[in-house]
């Protein structure tokens, strides 16, 4: 017994064709994605940042401080403004001195970085969560549904801001901390929903005739099927919660290090100094933030068309 | 009677819901040491806001302060039900009661959110109409890309950048910051202020809004004065949520475009107002109701950077503030009060929801 499992459990890693099958499906996708203009626009851009971001962290020196020059005597403009000189670069400078091409490339990894992250494991949990709430049904099913609405009940800036209070922590990583611990129940909800209808399909039935156990149904059969509005979801929310992280650094949670180079803490250094005479100090950083915004919807928005047809419009 | 019937069990479905709100605003101030639960009720007059200072020990007993976690909640739930929801420091110089705060606070917030959702809806439904019925054409395009950069766009950054626009574009504007205009006063204008023990607080009376109130007692340069100061949070707000308006009308008409009683409609000869009016636009218009529910959830968070920006004295100014002050009162206050706001906002929404479209009641 013990070694036909552990046969089976070889063959089923040796064997390719489900594998390329997968691969076959996402080639498939990303050809319709590139139909459409704007989807394909949103994914270039998005990769264009991912390229950004894997630039950053490995040939850029010193990538998580911006660089304060306190002799400079105050922020240039960039050389194409009006009046702009050559010693403002690209993107100008801000306060005290920070050149903002090199701080707003360092700011995209990190947003980037810690978003990502955030959203994966929301998803991920949410998932989880989701599925067996949704197979299972009875009272976690319904503790689900009324933790979630309990959430969704207060809006999410006002939430993290009292965790963070609760915590005594207005630093970097506590927003990261906050963002994971309470990003997951849309996502749980939405898988829910699907494996509800999931479930009551036939190949879920004769799984089960085969013998395969509960947690095998949830997590091969049941799960992957529930995935393609997740997919929508995290592209969507990517946007969202870097967002969110430069709101939150914006309104002082960066407490601990003021050189952190994060799109929020850059349009904050702006704001505090009178961006009134210094327009770019706070352009920059938001048109980085909000062509990056605008890629993940876009890109969100031709996922669900290609996922979801039905959506189509 | 089927509507009542539903409004009754949507009421029961929210007393969970708001009891496990009251369990997460507990739980945060008390749950983190009897030290972060005194600091909600302690008041500066007291002394400093430590569980062991004498002065603080009626607070204790009444509070039960010292008593197992499940105990505290009852007392808590006991403080917040008859109206005693702790003492916030950082709203005003020298404090005063949430409760009080929130009188004074709110009806800022509620102002900046009821002009931004009327200006959304008013230009929203027109708009999206148009890009529905001109789909795949120039006005669909246009709409389109600025609904997503309506709904793209970080609300802090939108007011900076309108802050800009304003100063560079209209000439004499420069940026005031704040709800009070400049042409205001105790002395001239004694219906817009609330006197705190010698701070006075705009508050004007009757109805807290200033902008009708100074109508109503005539006083015609704070109108334009206060007019003016709502300009540019409104456009902020209204800009940052008008992208899901126009989303949501367009996609709604679209999917009633294409369905078989609008062909009818239109076979047998009726004029194109009454079948875009009568025939499409009223379907689509049923989604866009709850959408109300979502606007709100997301001007709610929206609001509080707004605020911010501008320094308009509402909730969220005083959320802002109170974190950045270490103030447990008013954070945990403010909290309870968006969550409360919020929820009833959708159990309108879900009820004007179910009025409009008889199916749902069941």
């Amino acid at each position: 017994m013990g070694t036909v499992t552990v046969h089976r459990g070889a063959k089923a890693w040796l064997d390719t064709s489900g594998w390329r099958r997968r691969l076959k499906e996402y080639a498939l996708i990303l050809r319709l994605l590139m139909k459409s203009p704007p989807a394909a626009v949103g994914l270039i851009i998005v990769l264009i940042y991912l390229g950004i971001v894997i630039y950053d962290q490995f040939w850029v020196p010193n990538n998580d401080v911006m660089i304060a020059n306190f002799s400079a005597t105050g922020p240039d403009p960039p050389f194409w403004w009006p009046g702009g000189k050559a010693a403002g670069g690209w993107m100008g400078t801000t306060f005290p001195g920070i050149d903002l091409a090199d701080a707003v490339l360092k700011a995209i990894r990190i947003d980037l970085i810690y978003s990502t992250f955030v959203v994966l494991t929301g998803a991920l949990v949410g998932s989880l969560i989701g599925v067996v709430a949704g197979f299972r049904g009875g009272l976690f099913d319904e503790a689900l549904m009324r933790g979630t609405d309990v959430t969704y009940s207060i809006p999410f800036l006002v939430f993290a801001i009292a965790v963070a209070f609760a915590l005594q922590k207005r630093d970097f990583l506590t927003i990261n901390m906050i963002l994971l611990i309470l990003w997951w129940p849309p996502y749980a909800r939405l898988v829910r929903a699907q494996s509800l209808s999931v479930k009551e399909l036939k190949f879920v039935e004769a799984a089960r005739a085969a013998g395969a156990s509960d947690a095998r149904i949830m997590l091969r059969h049941v799960l992957p099927n529930t995935l393609a509005p997740v997919f929508v979801q995290i592209s969507l929310d990517l946007g969202v919660v870097t967002q969110i992280f430069a709101a939150l650094e914006f309104i002082g949670f960066n407490a601990g290090n003021l050189f952190l180079p994060e799109l929020g803490n850059l349009i904050n250094i702006g704001w505090t100094w009178g961006f009134e005479s210094h327009p770019w100090t706070i352009l920059m950083p938001g048109i980085a933030l909000l062509i990056f915004t605008v890629s993940v919807n876009l890109l969100g928005d031709g996922l669900r068309d290609v996922l979801d047809p039905r959506a189509r419009r | 009677m089927r509507l009542i019937l539903y409004i009754v069990r949507r009421l029961l479905i929210l007393i969970p819901t708001l009891l496990g709100v009251t369990i997460i605003t507990f739980t945060l101030s008390h749950a983190f040491g009897p030290n972060l639960a005194i600091a909600v009720y302690c008041t500066p007059k007291l002394g400093a806001c430590d569980i062991n200072n004498p002065f603080l020990q009626p607070i204790v007993q009444q509070f039960h302060l010292r008593d197992p976690i499940p105990v505290q909640y009852v007392f808590y739930m006991q403080g917040l039900l008859t109206g005693d929801w702790g003492f916030t420091t950082s709203a005003i110089k020298g404090g005063m009661p949430v409760t009080q705060a929130i009188s004074i606070f709110f009806p800022q917030t509620v102002e900046l959110a009821i002009t931004a959702t009327v200006f959304a809806t008013l230009v929203g439904i027109p708009t999206g109409t148009v890009s529905a019925l001109r789909k795949d054409k120039l006005p669909d395009h246009a709409t389109r890309i600025f609904a997503l950069i309506g709904y793209s766009i970080p609300f802090f950054w939108l007011a900076l950048l309108l802050q800009i626009l304003a100063i560079s574009l209209v000439p004499g504007w420069e940026i005031t910051g704040g709800y009070s205009p400049s042409s205001i006063s105790p002395s001239t204008e004694p219906w817009a202020f609330v006197n705190l023990g010698g701070t006075y607080q705009l508050f004007s009376q009757p109805t807290h809004f200033l902008v009708l109130d100074a109508a109503l007692h005539g006083s015609w340069a704070v109108f334009l004065d206060a007019l003016k100061h709502l300009v540019l949070p409104t456009a902020t707000l209204t800009i940052g949520i008008l992208g899901v308006v126009l989303r949501m009308v367009r996609s709604g008409m679209v999917d009633s475009m294409n369905q078989d009683y609008v062909r009818t409609a239109w076979a047998k000869g009726l004029p194109d107002w009454v079948v875009t009016r009568t025939h499409i636009r009223r379907n689509a218009l049923l989604p866009a109701a709850t959408v109300i529910g979502l606007l709100f959830a997301g001007l709610l968070g929206g609001v509080v950077l707004v605020e911010d920006v501008f320094a308009w004295p509402g909730i969220g100014y005083w959320a802002t503030q109170a974190v950045l002050q270490f103030d447990a009162g008013g954070v945990m206050g403010t909290t309870l009060i968006f969550a409360i706001f919020l929820v009833l906002i959708n159990l309108a929404a879900d009820v004007i929801y179910a009025y409009l479209d008889p199916r749902i009641s069941l």
